[in-house]
């Protein structure tokens, strides 16, 4: 094992409390009971707007299952449809051309991508509703899915394919027995970056939801506005906690490179 | 059809994931830009009254227009350069204490962090009446909220680029110190030294090149990212300059409807840029489509 010299150790040291400050403070906040200028901490703590979220049926915890729902139903689809397509896709003689097109929408400017599209929204009676919210979503997430698949369809498992149906396995056994138990470390990747595309989204959120589906995201902006700070950091907290958990478990859930 | 699909596609099940893709990747894209531009020459939409340029002309004599795109580029650029530099110092030198207990879970928890969270972050912290300022006040350094500078809402974008750089600089870390390792560029860099080249020499001319050179289609993406965010200039950007998203949908939003051609002229400017630039990266040599390197 080697050794870290002290100085910078300590220097590491006060930068990784940097990186764990905000996820306290936006606690605490969230915790306190008054705290402005000049107080440098809140005057005193209560759990009372953690204990109403769980125990009154408040917007904020609407909003909370909102955001689950549609980022548990965005990773689903854009997991499964991901694998699916991406299979055909890099297998295909314009594979290239394929996947240099995937990277258009995922790179594009969520909301911009959303201005443009918003007609076409209106005009399928898919804005303002979380049906809409969802498909918009899918939009970026789907791409992204298929762009993280696309590694996984090499010339080793189309030979492990090909082996299989030569020893008489069907498709759906090909897919239930070799596919998919092989690809289960990166299906859960892929859900889980999917999760968070559409658990982190707001821009197309507000837009194509027309400020109607209010995910946690779209209330955190509406409590700033508000000026409900403490409201604010509730909300956020709740933003963060589920991806803090993820972490816990696996980093790789989280670092995953989008760019 | 299916003589036409029998040409086009393997089988059935070929035909369906390639037509998915078109329709969920493709399609949404192509429609966007045509109807955008339609707009924009006046051939559809509220403002349509038959083919003209005038729209183009106006916004593309709009001062704002130009302001708000080298205003994108500005933030894009200083954000993208002091997270790299700050993530190569990381890389070099706190690699070791990074890869390790607690410190090391740490560079994580930022990418725990949704773009609109990292801006009221920012907007508490950096306000003059917020949690830098107080503690300034309480350590006596300031005396009333004024004397704090202005840090966000200001006209050079220090919250914004602080709030992008807090996201970037974790992720650009890890991904360097991953590359470090897989490029095996310790190694290289002791052959370096055997050699006779100075621990400054390995930095420069051995461990920073590589880095960058490999990461460079990374750097360019998460550039562009950078320069389409919507939530962190809303938040911590002022009316004027605005990034080139929040001038969109400002635009596309305000009462008056004459403002929504110059909205979507906007948008496909961006647009345009984008499929640029990410055209330009498809060409390096270096360029993979495999994000789980």
């Amino acid at each position: 094992m080697t050794s870290i010299s002290k100085p910078k150790s300590y220097i590491a040291e006060v930068l990784a409390a940097t990186f764990l400050f905000p996820v306290a403070y936006l606690v605490v906040l969230s915790l306190a009971t008054q705290w402005i200028f000049p107080h440098a901490f809140p005057k005193a703590l209560t759990l009372n707007r953690w204990i109403s979220l769980f125990t009154s049926s408040t917007d904020l915890f609407s909003s909370l299952m909102l955001s689950l729902g549609t980022a548990l139903s965005v990773a689903t689809i854009a997991t499964l449809a991901g694998f699916y397509t991406s299979k055909h896709l890099a297998y295909h003689p314009q594979r290239n051309i394929w996947m240099r097109l995937s990277y258009f929408p995922f790179v594009l400017s969520p909301v911009i991508y959303a201005a443009v599209l918003y007609y076409f929204f209106i005009q399928l009676g898919l804005s303002g509703n979380i049906s809409g919210v969802i498909i918009a979503q899918l939009l970026i997430a789907y791409p992204y899915s298929v762009i993280l698949f696309s590694g996984f369809w090499s010339q080793r498992i189309h030979n492990i394919e090909q082996l299989v149906q030569t020893l008489g396995g069907n498709r759906w056994q090909t897919y239930k027995r070799v596919l998919l138990p092989m690809a289960q470390g990166l299906l859960l990747v892929c859900f889980f970056q999917t999760f968070l595309i559409s658990w982190f989204e707001y821009g197309l959120t507000t837009i194509i939801g027309v400020g109607q589906v209010q995910t946690l995201t779209l209330k955190v902006f509406q409590y700033i506005n508000e000026a409900n700070f403490y409201n604010a950091a509730l909300s956020s907290s709740l933003l963060v906690l589920p991806p803090i958990i993820l972490l816990y478990f696996n980093k790789k859930y989280l670092f995953q490179k989008r760019w | 059809m299916k003589i036409f699909g029998k040409k086009l596609f393997k089988n059935n099940t070929e035909a369906i994931g390639i037509l998915l893709f078109l329709l969920l990747a493709v399609l949404p894209l192509v429609l966007g830009m045509i109807y955008a531009l339609l707009y924009s020459l006046g051939l559809a939409g509220l403002m349509s009254h038959g083919f003209t340029f005038d729209y183009w002309r106006e916004a593309l004599s709009d001062f704002e227009l130009w302001f708000s795109l080298g205003y994108t580029f500005y933030i894009a650029l200083t954000t993208i350069a002091l997270s790299i530099f700050g993530a190569l110092l990381l890389t070099i030198y706190l690699k070791k204490p990074f890869q390790q207990g607690w410190t090391g879970f740490s560079l994580y928890v930022p990418l725990a962090f949704p773009a609109i969270v990292v801006a009221f972050l920012v907007f508490q912290l950096g306000t003059q009446s917020g949690f830098f300022a107080r503690i300034l006040f309480q350590l006596g350094f300031i005396s009333q909220p004024s004397s704090f500078p202005e840090l966000v809402n200001d006209p050079l974008g220090i919250g914004i680029i602080a709030a992008h750089t807090f996201m970037a600089m974790p992720f650009l870390t890890l991904y360097f110190m991953n590359l470090y390792d897989q490029e095996n560029i310790h190694d290289l860099s002791q052959v370096a030294q055997t050699l006779g080249a100075s621990r400054i020499d390995q930095t420069r001319r051995v461990v920073m090149p590589l880095l960058l050179r490999r990461a460079f289609p990374t750097l360019v993406l998460y550039t562009i990212f950078v320069m389409g965010s919507y939530e962190i200039p809303l938040i911590l950007g002022r009316q004027s300059p605005q990034m080139i998203s929040v001038l969109v949908i400002r635009k596309l939003r305000k009462f008056s409807l004459a403002t929504i051609p110059e909205a979507y002229i906007t948008a496909l400017i961006f647009m345009v840029i984008v499929i640029a630039a990410l055209v330009i990266l498809f060409r390096s040599k270096k360029f993979s489509y495999d994000l789980d390197q």
